[in-house]
């Protein structure tokens, strides 16, 4: 029966399935975070505590890894065309997330001293914490 | 008596802390360009932490490889597990010193001049700076070239074509008053 088939018809088959794939994968890529259950959910101030108490044992713990933190708002920047919240924390130091560009209309909503959960993938300890690729769940206002 | 000692104390940390111009960037971006005959590679990194002290004319930076934003996860993938490796190298520092002091409060170029770590080699290095003052703060920006080679960064022959051998690092830095608490 395949045989009936053009040959020109089973290659647009095999390259439509081709670019299929790929859009899908390319898509997955934005919800390896969105999607994703965080490995750990912990407060700005418990994370920047672990970090500055044993930043290699926090890095073994966080770095690359998906996780949420929760905290109050202490800035929204948008320096160098990102999206950037900047959580609170005791000390002078603070958890930077920069924000998946989907999250623009979300951010709105947001303001100063608003205590707020986001998700998204640590990277490792500066001064501060830095997390990229972050959602904010405005669903969840608990601490 | 010992108030006054806490008066004195207190009055000569404030002054400390007046006298002590220092300025911190917590957002800095680095980009870096590599242009290949087969491809251009472009990764940015936006969270770039640099410390800027002008009685000392000491600048400082500090960035974490893995914040290095690629259009492509492959590329991503290769700059940190092959080439940079992270999980070894996670940081890429700069420690240096403004050549001139900054006595007039217009826009400048200086030099600074350093030394760079990536990928655990140090290498010493002149950089082309210009200075802007902002409201009451500073923004510095720049470019240089760095060969891949001094880094102690091997590419597989079958990548050759895909990275340049010098790649173009650019920055801007916008920094603000820093109070150390």
């Amino acid at each position: 029966m395949y045989k009936n088939v053009p040959i020109f018809l089973k290659w647009m088959f095999v390259f439509s399935m081709v670019c299929m794939t790929s859009l899908i994968t390319g898509c997955s890529y934005q919800n390896k975070v969105k999607g994703v259950t965080p490995k750990f959910v912990v407060a700005s101030n418990d994370l920047i505590k672990e970090f500055s108490e044993n930043e290699q044992l926090a890095n073994t713990t966080y770095v690359n890894e998906v996780i949420e933190v929760f905290g109050k708002v202490k800035d929204i920047s948008k320096l160098n065309n990102r999206l950037t919240i900047i959580l609170e924390t005791d000390s002078d130091a603070g958890i930077i997330c920069d924000l998946n560009d989907c999250e623009q209309e979300q951010l709105k909503q947001i303001k100063k001293n608003q205590l707020i959960h986001i998700k998204g993938i640590c990277k490792g300890y500066l001064k501060d914490v830095i997390l990229l690729n972050c959602f904010i769940d405005l669903t969840n206002q608990h601490e | 008596m010992n108030k006054k000692r806490l008066l004195l104390l207190l009055l000569f940390l404030n002054l400390g802390t007046i006298l002590a111009q220092q300025f911190i960037a917590r957002q800095g971006q680095v980009t870096f360009f590599s242009y290949a005959t087969v491809e251009d590679i472009e990764a940015k990194n936006n969270q770039v932490l640099s410390i800027l002290d002008f009685d000392k004319k000491e600048i400082a930076a500090t960035m974490l490889m893995r914040a290095f934003v690629f259009k492509k996860d492959l590329m991503h993938e290769h700059f940190n597990e092959s080439y940079i490796e992270s999980d070894l190298y996670p940081k890429a520092t700069f420690e240096g010193f403004l050549l001139e002091g900054l006595e007039n409060a217009g826009p400048q170029v200086q030099l600074i001049k350093g030394k760079i770590t990536i990928h655990g080699i140090t290498k010493e290095i002149e950089i082309k700076t210009k200075i802007q003052k902002t409201d009451n703060s500073y923004n510095i920006s720049g470019e240089f070239n760095l060969t891949v080679k001094d880094f102690h960064i091997k590419i597989p022959p079958i990548l050759s074509n895909n990275i340049a051998k010098i790649v173009l690092v650019k920055f801007n830095f916008q920094y603000e008053p820093y109070e150390n608490n």
